[in-house]
């Protein structure tokens, strides 16, 4: 077995991770079309054979005999299938199923352990050859009758697929590559506004600056699109979640996907998983009703869940929509009785939803080992706005729920507000801005403690002082003379002071260098124009620096 | 964890080796040419105030945006004397510019020798340990640490 394998090998087990798990993608979807009755033809057959077949091959090259061994008893299991023995059945299927689950943990422990083998893994190994074993000679009298349109029994060919060639590029370049552009764009802004220049006054020159604008600009795009990938591959996971938590909860359930060739960048893809995951569960478990109780109520026995997305500006809007009981307004107000400033009559419904993403909140009394731990929605939440998004809630009493997840396009690329501190440039991602106000003296509180508060139509918000948080120099102290930026952040919403605000700006992400360590307050820093540096302020965890009981 | 440089050794026996030698808090420190990038007079630095010291902030170096390490003692307001200075210490990549009160020269030994480095105060202990006092003059030689491989 592998103890410390050294670099190149390290390097080829991943390459042979990567492709394993896009194997199994590329079977799964073939399983769930057929449950949902569509026609699984010989050809699907032998991609899922062409699948397994090339884990198999390649894990008995690095000599991972699990993995090997299980790929191999699927193949059998299929070539009973290939050869016209026995049609695709429910329990191939299901063992079938089984055979991923088990690959990808077994990829699981090669990640981690570097060994395919621990004991978890082998007591499910033998339990799924068992069940591989009996599929593979089927019961005397079993239907015989395969696809029609099948082939003589030909081995298996390694067809390449005729798709465009393609090339697996480390996302890491492509950050370098980003880098460089980013300040390729700073070099071209400094050349455009530099008085030097300028004071030629030439026509050349000034085109030939424009052009180099649009050049970087063009190429910015480009590369930003290579990060690109249909949110086709995000979606696909869900087929297999909503499959098997709807059989476990015993719920009908039929999932309806739009708009999955919207493309996301591939890092915002990764992030998105599991919160949508999470979101899936719920809608399953805590949003739709039984069978019988929607029968009794008119609806279709089958309950409905549309996930869609779709491009809205810079952003990506993800929708998961279930048509089932919607959220309980009395339930939450109940539960987060503790947590209310203002009477909860007073509140419309839109602001009392807005509580499930709260630390503790769940309406659910009876916990199942799906969900409703009180734990979840707050984890969605804080997940989505750690990648500067958003989520929203729509719902409808007993017509079901809406979450909106408003994902920005990129994580490199913003589009932030440019503010003005004393001498210093503070950029804040322009979706966590709702307004921005100026206040008079009347609408400002001071507390005992020096904290401070404004009112803004009836709405009660603390101020946070962004000069004295980052203390900086010679800023406008008082809040009438400043900008009041109200920002939402987690159910919460806040003033931010700063002097000014200088405007929108297309933000150019660069991490801290990694010498500061984490720092409060800060997602990273951008280069602007004229070569000052602008710090990128991170909502969440300015907060939780200002308020430790929220965290 | 960050760990001397494995040269350290090599450095202190070098023949015909070049120091920039610098003063900060009245302590002369001296660095091998190498270590130092350049030398750049004080740039416009935006604070961290949450930063651990001596990092005080960032500045911005021909488009790069670098740590800015302010290690006098007790810290006071930028700039300095009128003499200060940032050297811009490159180690793997990484850079850092740390202001001084003065750079004096660059000396060149033909035969450096040091011995253990009294008990000086390290106020470089984020990017640099002491690796030995000069018996050719008197300053305290410093070593940048080199990142861990898991940070490059």
């Amino acid at each position: 077995m592998m103890q410390e394998p050294d670099d190149e090998l390290r390097e080829i087990i991943d390459c042979f991770l990567l492709e394993s798990i896009e194997n199994l993608d590329a079977i799964e979807p073939i399983l769930i079309g057929f449950e949902h009755g569509s026609a699984v033809d010989i050809e699907d057959i032998h991609a899922m054979f062409r699948a397994l077949h090339s884990i198999k091959g390649n894990a008995s090259y690095l000599t991972f005999a699990l993995i090997e061994q299980v790929a191999h008893a699927a193949e059998t299991a299929l070539q009973t299938v290939c050869d016209g023995i026995q049609p695709l059945t429910q329990s191939l299927v299901d063992s079938l199923f089984a055979v991923i689950d088990v690959l990808k943990e077994a990829f699981a422990n090669v990640r981690q352990h570097a060994t395919d083998h621990t004991p978890p893994t082998e007591a499910n190994v033998v339990l799924l050859l068992q069940q591989l074993a009996q599929v593979h000679q089927p019961a005397e009298g079993a239907s015989v009758t395969a696809s029609p349109a099948q082939p003589p029994s030909v081995p298996v060919q390694l067809i390449d697929t005729d798709t465009a060639p393609t090339l697996r590029v480390e996302i890491e370049k492509l950050d370098h590559i980003m880098e460089l552009i980013g300040e390729l764009l700073i070099a071209t802004n400094t050349l455009r506004e530099s008085p030097a220049l300028n004071r030629f006054n030439s026509d050349d020159i000034d085109q030939a600056t424009r052009r180099i604008s649009t050049l970087a600009r063009h190429l910015q795009d480009e590369t930003m699109n290579l990060r690109m990938i249909p949110i086709r591959s995000v979606f696909q996971k869900m087929h297999r979640l909503v499959r098997d938590v709807s059989h476990r909860q015993n719920k009908a359930v039929r999932l309806i996907i739009e708009g999955a060739e919207t493309e996301i960048d591939k890092q915002v893809a990764a992030h998105i998983t599991d919160p949508l995951m999470h979101l899936l569960r719920n809608a399953i478990d805590h949003g739709l009703e039984t069978s019988e109780h929607r029968r009794q109520k008119g609806k279709n026995p089958i309950g409905a869940i549309v996930l869609s997305a779709q491009h809205r500006g810079n952003e990506v809007w993800v929708r998961i929509s279930d048509d089932g009981r919607g959220l309980n307004r009395e339930a939450i107000v109940a539960r987060a009785q503790h947590l209310f400033d203002d009477p909860p009559e007073t509140l419309t419904d839109q602001q009392v939803h807005r509580f499930i993403f709260r630390p503790g909140i769940t309406t659910v009394q009876a916990l199942s080992d799906i969900s409703g731990r009180g734990i979840g929605l707050d984890v969605v939440h804080k997940n989505i706005t750690a990648i500067g998004g958003r989520i929203d809630v729509q719902s409808r009493r007993g017509h079901g729920c809406t979450f909106t997840l408003r994902i920005p396009l990129t994580l490199t690329v913003i589009d932030g507000m440019l503010m003005r501190v004393g001498t210093n440039h503070l950029t804040l991602p322009l979706l966590q801005i709702r307004e921005s106000i100026q206040v008079s003296a009347r609408q400002i509180m001071s507390l005992s403690g020096g904290r401070e508060l404004i009112r803004v139509r009836g709405e009660v918000m603390p101020i946070i002082r962004l000069h004295r948080f980052f203390a900086i120099q010679q800023a406008v102290t008082s809040i009438e003379d400043g900008v009041v930026v109200i920002v939402e952040h987690d159910g919460r919403t806040l003033g931010l002071l700063v002097d000014d605000l200088i405007g929108q700006r297309q933000t150019v992400i660069k991490p801290l260098p990694a010498m500061l360590g984490e720092q409060l307050g800060l997602a990273g820093c951008t280069l602007l124009g004229n070569g000052d540096i602008s710090l990128i302020v991170d909502l969440s965890s300015l907060i939780s620096a200002l308020f430790p009981s929220a965290a | 964890m960050q760990k001397p440089k494995d040269h350290a050794h090599d450095l202190k026996h070098a023949e015909n080796a070049a120091f920039v030698v610098f003063s900060v808090n009245q302590q002369r420190f001296a660095l091998a040419v190498h270590c130092v990038q350049e030398i750049v007079s004080m740039p416009a630095v935006v604070p961290l105030p949450n930063a651990s010291p001596p990092i005080r902030g960032l500045f911005n170096l021909r488009g790069k945006i670098i740590p800015f390490l302010d290690p006098r003692h007790p810290p006071s307001p930028l700039p300095a004397t009128p003499h200060a200075c940032v050297l811009v210490l490159r180690c793997a990549h990484k850079q850092a510019g740390v202001l001084v009160d003065d750079v004096e020269s660059v000396v060149h030994l033909s035969a450096p020798t040091f011995t253990p480095a009294p008990n000086v105060h390290n106020p470089f202990s984020t990017v640099a340990t002491i690796a030995g006092h000069s018996n050719d003059g008197d300053w305290v030689l410093l070593d940048l640490l080199q990142p861990s491989k898991k940070d490059t």
